[in-house]
């Protein structure tokens, strides 16, 4: 068995998902991939954990989550669990915005039939119970088409194929780890005053035991923003892996080689009621981390002086019927599903341009009612003019009510 | 009386022609003859084919009927487009299309962007603005006009379209202009344009201007569409076939391309320039591209790059390359297969052979690590499984109609679906004189 047919396989039957883990019954990961903005490797695998542990999934069950206390991510952002066989797992997340309400761990289907107790209270009741309903039933869809490919399931959940692949990708770490630099540096970013995230990461092999130490020991209690401590390490987590470029090859035998130190109650280890910091900090480690990377295998004599963190503006606009999720920062701008506000005549742009690198957005409300702005984080830097203005008044991280007539205006350069 | 008629298959690397005698029944292709096009051009092979047209059709007097199905289009896929057009915009408006998704191309210069207020309408300032940017583009030719309907009056609009027309350029109006989506449609009909021209004049200049050139669009083949409808020429036609030979999807297997296409439209585009309204059949790419480079990777394991599809100088069968490409890993397989042999002259050539088997070798022993190093069979192996799975997958259950010119080679093994022997000048001919599409 090569490792790439084993690959291979994995791929295949996971080509469908964008966000997605492949775990063993031991609980060893033995795929994982994150291509959405929010970053949920470690996420997943303590959802996994938490339903295997009281509800000993069997093949065809299909469970749900979502509490940010206890292994989710935040209200919007569904995990499903799910048993392929005995020695397989798949664990997935799809966003669905339209549920404001937690989710414990839940059983939507039972050996490949509804629970049909929990779809009459968690669907049939809801607001949106028709658009829920398909999109439960899409989920299960998918999972019906992975299962299908029966031969390729039993090949992976194969223990001695498992085995042959966990060694194979620390071979590949090995490599990897020897290619770049060894040693140490750290970082830190202050978040509010008197509030700080400290991180140290060291590279080092003593006894040919090759080892990635994330240190985030100095960080400061956790008072008003926070997250739970699996947040932090799967953005962190990402961007090793991306760093040593071993994305297809990551396993249980890669994060074992990766420690993370995490204070209790601190600001990065400190589960939040609605997760609704968890993007940002997941930008401020994933910076952190990246800035010690670079500084570490700099080839500079001296390193940059300190780190500075690359701002952004994060915000959501929703209706009753549709939900566009905006990103402005430095590399990128992402306007999702705003077009679609202004076919819908929601809002009506007076001004929508893009020179020099800057954008500017002039938008007013035409909906009558149910329009909501939710600003995701701190966007605001000293160095730079970027704002965004409701009725001419500078606006920060939180959620208003827009009424017709209102005036929305984004600056960012 | 014999009615000349020429299908035409032009793809992104390769080009098929075929002509038909349509008067007759059930007829097969007089002449054909398939080029692969880094290394012959196309203008060639239509001169090759328009020689045996008058040889055949020697006192043919009516205007002969052109079948274009097309994925030549897709090699604009990976360009930023607009380099001659000029977006005619309200001042604010500028770029707007691009803010949905920076990471998407551009499809216009924001150099050549005239950003205007209603009360600047008028000749002299149009054309202040077009010597400002005839400056920075002298080939400046056409210009996309997205104005919405509300801020200028009929008057305006009309001096704004008089005004460039009698400049000589070529107006592409974007009648529902706050749509952002529409306009980046426009905006691809503008920047397709002068390839679409290309082509069109190339026909025309061999077999006449009065010949009747058809793409096949969304409604069939079609003489006036939107330039856009080019760029799913091909996967809508072959989507058409699939709904011809009673099945709901298919597996279809090309030198240049490897894909699985649904009969069910979509109605939304995501293309690489944004997203557009334009209707298409569904598909999705296989995982492995026949042009796609084998090479060493960082971790120095053998790996099919996955991003880049060497289109030219193409792959080491074609004769002059020297990246080994997926397809030349089937070198054996393809010296049977009769695409294969048409486009590739070189490839009985023993020397050939050889310099392929050298390429891989020298691969093959790059590899560091010994517990991790590859064969090329294993390579090759890995590519027919790999193929067969994803089929399977994206099958569902579901019978799979399974063709393409190099079916024989990818799906040899495979249990899976139907296999059906495809030509593109036969079906080509097949739809153009079914009365159902034209």
């Amino acid at each position: 068995m090569m490792f790439l047919r084993y690959q291979s396989y994995i791929k295949n039957i996971l080509k469908n998902y964008r966000s997605c883990s492949l775990v063993n019954s031991e609980g060893a990961l033995l795929y994982s991939k994150d291509n959405n903005s929010d970053l949920l490797t470690t996420t997943r695998l303590v959802a996994f954990q938490i339903v295997k542990k009281y509800l000993n999934p069997k093949p065809l069950d299909l469970f749900v989550l979502n509490d940010p206390e206890n292994g989710g991510f935040q209200f919007s952002k569904l995990l499903f669990i799910t048993c392929l066989t005995p020695n397989l797992f798949l664990i997935w997340d799809e966003d669905y915005h339209y549920i404001d309400f937690k989710i414990p761990p839940t059983p939507l289907y039972d050996l490949g039939m509804k629970n049909e107790f929990v779809w009459k209270a968690l669907v049939e009741s809801n607001k949106f119970a028709a658009e829920l309903k398909y999109f439960f039933e899409l989920q299960k869809s998918n999972l019906d088409r992975i299962i299908s490919s029966r031969s390729q399931i039993d090949l992976i959940a194969n223990p001695k194929n498992q085995q042959l692949w966990l060694k194979a990708t620390q071979e590949i770490f090995s490599i990897q780890f020897g290619s770049k630099a060894h040693g140490s540096y750290e970082g830190s970013y202050r978040l509010m005053q008197n509030q700080f995230i400290k991180l140290k990461l060291s590279a080092e092999e003593k006894q040919n035991l090759k080892l990635i130490t994330l240190d985030f020991t100095n960080t400061n209690l956790a008072t008003e923003i926070h997250s739970s401590s699996h947040v932090a390490e799967s953005a962190i987590v990402k961007k090793i892996i991306d760093f040593y470029q071993i994305g297809d090859f990551f396993t249980q035998s890669i994060l074992d080689k990766i420690k993370v130190i995490l204070p209790p109650r601190s600001i990065v280890s400190k589960s939040h009621p609605t997760g609704q910091y968890n993007y940002e900090l997941q930008a401020i480690c994933a910076q952190l981390c990246d800035y010690n990377l670079q500084q570490m295998n700099s080839h500079a004599r001296k390193p940059q002086s300190s780190f500075e963190y690359a701002h952004f503006l994060h915000f959501d606009i929703h209706t009753e019927n549709c939900f566009s999720s905006n990103l402005f920062s430095a590399q990128t701008v992402n306007l999702e599903n705003f077009e679609t506000l202004i076919n819908d005549s929601s809002i009506h742009m007076s001004k929508m341009k893009k020179a020099d690198s800057v954008c500017h957005l002039k938008f007013e409300v035409t909906a009558e009612k149910g329009i909501k702005i939710s600003i995701k984080n701190i966007y605001y830097s000293e160095k730079s003019p970027n704002f965004i203005k409701l009725n001419d008044l500078v606006i920060q991280r939180g959620v208003f009510s827009l009424s017709k007539g209102d005036q929305v205006e984004v600056y960012w350069g | 009386m014999s009615n000349p008629a020429i299908a035409l298959y032009l793809g992104e690397s390769y080009a098929t022609i075929g002509l038909f005698d349509t008067s007759k029944k059930k007829s097969s292709a007089l002449f054909e003859k398939s080029i692969f096009l880094p290394q012959v051009s196309l203008k060639n092979l239509l001169n090759q084919t328009k020689i045996k047209f008058d040889e055949l059709f020697p006192a043919n007097e009516i205007p002969v009927s052109v079948y274009v199905v097309t994925k030549y289009f897709d090699r604009l896929k990976q360009f930023r487009l607009g380099g001659s057009i000029s977006q005619i915009i309200m001042k604010g408006f500028e770029n707007s299309y691009t803010l949905n998704d920076s990471k998407c191309l551009s499809l216009a210069a924001a150099q050549l962007i005239i950003s205007l207020e209603s009360s600047d309408i008028n000749e002299t300032f149009l054309s202040q603005e077009l010597e400002r940017i005839k400056k920075i583009n002298p080939d400046l030719n056409k210009v996309v006009i997205s104005i919405p309907e509300e801020s200028v009056s009929v008057k305006q609009m009309d001096l704004l379209l008089d005004f460039f027309s009698k400049a000589g350029l070529k107006i592409f109006h974007c009648t529902s202009a706050h749509i952002q989506s529409n306009l980046r449609k426009t905006l691809l009909n503008a920047g397709s344009e002068g390839t679409k021209e290309e082509i069109v004049s190339d026909l025309k200049e061999t077999f006449g201007e009065t010949a009747l050139v058809n793409f096949f669009c969304n409604k069939g083949f079609q003489s006036q569409f939107e330039n856009c409808e080019l760029f799913t020429s091909a996967n809508n036609f072959l989507a058409h076939y699939i709904k011809s030979k009673k099945y709901s999807q298919g597996a279809f297997f090309d030198i240049e391309t490897l894909k699985f296409i649904g009969t069910e439209s979509a109605s939304e585009w995501k293309s690489p320039w944004g997203r557009m309204p334009i209707e298409h059949a569904q598909y999705s790419d296989l995982s492995i591209h026949p042009f796609s480079e084998i090479k060493l990777n960082h971790l120095s394991l053998l790996q099919i790059e996955g991003n880049l599809q060497q289109l030219e100088p193409g792959p080491v069968v074609a004769g002059r390359a020297i990246k080994p490409l997926v397809i030349d890993l089937f070198y054996e397989e393809l010296v049977n297969n009769e695409l294969a042999k048409n486009l590739f002259a070189q490839l009985p050539q023993e020397s050939l052979k050889q310099k392929i088997s050298n390429l891989f070798s020298v691969l093959e022993k790059g590899q560091k690590n010994p517990n991790l190093a590859l064969t090329v069979e294993d390579v090759k192996k890995n590519i027919l499984e790999t193929l067969q799975n994803e089929v399977s997958t994206l099958g569902n259950s579901v019978s799979t109609l399974v063709f393409g010119p190099l079916a024989p080679i990818f799906m040899a093994e495979s249990t899976q679906g139907k296999k059906d022997s495809f030509s593109w000048t036969r079906e080509i001919m097949n739809v153009a004189l079914s009365k159902e599409l034209v």
